[in-house]
């Protein structure tokens, strides 16, 4: 079964990408896995998902009921920040709309946002606090995924 | 009954985050509306005492939906700044590579934006309004045609630029790679499969939208037309020139105010700064800021395909010069102020770009190995401007003298368009939303005033990528929330 981990993020707006930096922490811990990063939203997204059996995504996301470093298994995509597009289409729609045209898309097993300090500032890292709390993001996120690899 | 103020808050299917405020009176007509955008800048800063060479990669990432555009600036703004011209063959491999981009650019606007309007209705369920509505109409064949041809499109992008949608290929001087001749076959292919796809495009424009008297007299209600000035590249027989060319600006009457080298442009655009939003507004420097108004007066312009039109004596490849004489036949003329034309000029830009790609892929020039100009000097000020889909683009960069940037101020399209979009948004506000109703078609009839802009606020902005669901808050007059309405 082709497995995708797909880190979802703005790799110049700092905590923004935590999914990023997330899922290169998770690359080559699951044996016959994919890791992918990806800052691209709508039909791009469709191109790196297709052909994959299945596909684990980890998103930031910013609520305030969340403090920072909170990992959120998220049923639907609607608080994570990259899965919705402006020009066109969220994440889901993409997906049933690569199966109504016939094209193999890949069963959403899990979606992870993580809570995050800020999204608006620009940087190519995290932020301090975020940095510190990444270790225990990508312990939680990798138990989630084995479980589910099961 | 008193005044209240629905705030639709953020923009459905747009990038970013932005807000439109509708105020009422007691009547619970429109009483005024506005478009705000409430992100942060601060792109320039993150970008200072970085090596210049650097913004081509940079750039691109401010959002995921103009980054060829960006690159393309850039690599522009670099080409100034080290006072050297690409090659005759870099540059008809840019154009290539940005031609490329246009096509699967205005196809995703037109199929995934603009059809639910057209093709689904403007009071469907906002459910069934969209991509996938517009596929149960027109047949699941469209969908695939339009995944497919943007991904030969991306083909190409990758076979010169090597990274889309994140393009790498752009050097000051050059390019990064050459083609050889079995790439020119492929390209050729593309080309003219691009072309045939923009042929049928047209068709179902044309019978989804003129030959439905609804959406036609959608397309020519005053509700949505705006006087303004427009401003375009223009190549030297006056065409619609994507790649590059001198900056035309038309007044509300179609006449030609000025003509300026994109380098100039400090000397023709001003920006407004408006304390309810953080776009600045920009405007006519020689006829200085009028405010929000449309008409002979104003002093604001619009960019983008309509405005490329508008602004051209014509385009630059046969069957899109076609399709422009019909159009404007059909609106009656030049200047046609028809904000929801920009879907039809958009797509005739796109064939004008699937036709250049054909041409480009015979040149014989494409295949030589002269691809990039060394002879570089810095000058510490370089810069850029292209027609990027949204509308003309200019990137400024200024250097030490080790090439180290100490300044940088970047003009996008949505800023071009951003008091256009709120005068927009404020007309088709006051001609749907009477009387106090306010139901969801009626507030997608005004959203649809903006969203033929494609505006793009992390560019305007330069912050943020995302989007929101959308939020409709209805005050009163001291400002309390009397109703909620949250759509996702």
């Amino acid at each position: 079964m082709k497995t995708l981990i797909l880190g979802m993020g703005n790799p110049i707006l700092s905590d923004d990408g935590v999914g990023l930096h997330v899922a290169q922490a998770l690359d080559g811990i699951f044996a016959d896995t994919d890791v992918r990063t990806c800052a691209l939203i709508g039909l791009d997204l469709l191109d790196i998902v297709t052909g994959y059996d299945r596909v684990f995504v980890i998103d930031a996301i910013q609520n305030r009921r969340y403090p920072p470093g909170t990992v959120v298994k998220l049923a639907a995509a609607e608080e994570a920040i990259h899965l919705f597009s402006s020009h066109g289409m969220h994440f889901f729609e993409i997906l049933q709309l690569g199966k109504d045209v016939g094209i193999a898309v890949p069963e959403v097993v899990g979606i992870y946002g993580v809570a995050i300090v800020t999204e608006c500032l620009f940087g190519e890292s995290l932020s301090p606090q975020m940095a510190c709390l990444q270790d225990g993001i990508v312990r939680q996120i990798a138990e989630h995924v084995s479980r589910k690899m099961l | 009954m008193t005044g209240k103020t629905l705030t639709i808050d953020p923009i459905t299917r747009l990038e970013g985050h932005g807000k439109i405020e509708i105020f009422l009176n007691d009547q619970g007509d429109v009483a005024d509306a506005f478009w705000q955008v409430s992100e942060l800048r601060g792109f320039e800063r993150f970008c200072l005492g970085r090596p210049a060479e650097e913004m081509t990669r940079i750039a691109p990432n401010i959002c995921g939906i103009c980054p060829s555009a960006h690159h393309m600036a850039a690599t522009k703004a670099l080409d100034d700044l080290y006072d050297v011209a690409p090659t005759p063959t870099a540059r008809l491999i840019r154009q290539l590579e940005f031609n490329a981009f246009y096509i699967e650019d205005h196809y995703v606007h037109f199929f995934f934006l603009a059809a639910p309007d057209f093709v689904v209705g403007p009071d469907a369920d906002p459910a069934e309004r969209n991509i996938l509505g517009v596929i149960r109409k027109l047949g699941k064949e469209i969908g695939a045609r339009v995944i497919d041809i943007r991904k030969k499109n991306r083909e190409i992008i990758r076979l010169v630029f090597s990274k889309p949608p994140h393009p790498e290929g752009g050097l000051p001087g050059g390019v990064s790679r050459g083609i050889t001749a079995d790439e020119r076959r492929r390209i050729k292919e593309i080309a003219d499969d691009s072309v045939a796809f923009a042929r049928s495009a047209m068709d179902i424009y044309k019978e989804v939208v003129l030959r439905n008297k609804k959406n036609l007299d959608l397309l020519q209600s005053d509700a949505y037309q705006l006087k303004t000035c427009y401003m375009s590249l223009v190549d030297e027989n006056d065409r619609v020139s994507f790649y590059d060319g001198t900056v035309k600006v038309i007044d509300s009457n179609g006449k030609a105010l000025f003509r300026f080298d994109p380098k100039d442009y400090v000397d023709h655009i001003g920006e407004w700064v408006e304390p309810w939003t953080y776009i600045k507004m920009n405007f006519l420097k020689h006829i200085g800021w009028k405010g929000l108004v449309e008409g002979p007066e104003t002093s604001l312009y619009r960019v983008a395909p309509l405005a490329r039109l508008n602004v051209a004596d014509g385009m630059a490849t046969p069957l899109a010069q076609m399709e422009y004489a019909q159009m404007f036949d059909v609106l009656g003329g030049k200047p046609a102020h028809h904000t929801l034309a920009m879907h039809w000029a958009r797509l005739i830009c796109a064939l004008q770009a699937a036709e250049h790609n054909q041409i480009i892929a015979s040149d014989p020039l494409l295949t030589s190995k002269d691809i990039r100009n060394m002879n570089l000097r810095l000058k510490r000020v370089g810069i850029g401007c292209v027609e990027a889909p949204r509308g003309t683009l200019f990137h400024h960069y200024e250097t030490d003298d080790r090439g180290l940037l100490t300044k940088i101020n970047l003009i996008v399209a949505t800023q071009n368009n951003a008091a256009p979009i709120s005068l927009s948004v404020k007309k088709a506000a006051k001609e749907f939303i009477k009387g106090g109703e306010v139901r969801e078609g009626l507030l997608n009839r005004v959203e649809m005033a903006f969203r033929a802009y494609d505006p793009c606020l992390s560019c305007a902005t330069h912050a943020l990528p995302g989007q929101m669901p959308l939020l409709v808050n209805i005050r009163d007059t001291g400002g309390r929330v009397v109703r909620t309405v949250r759509r996702s």
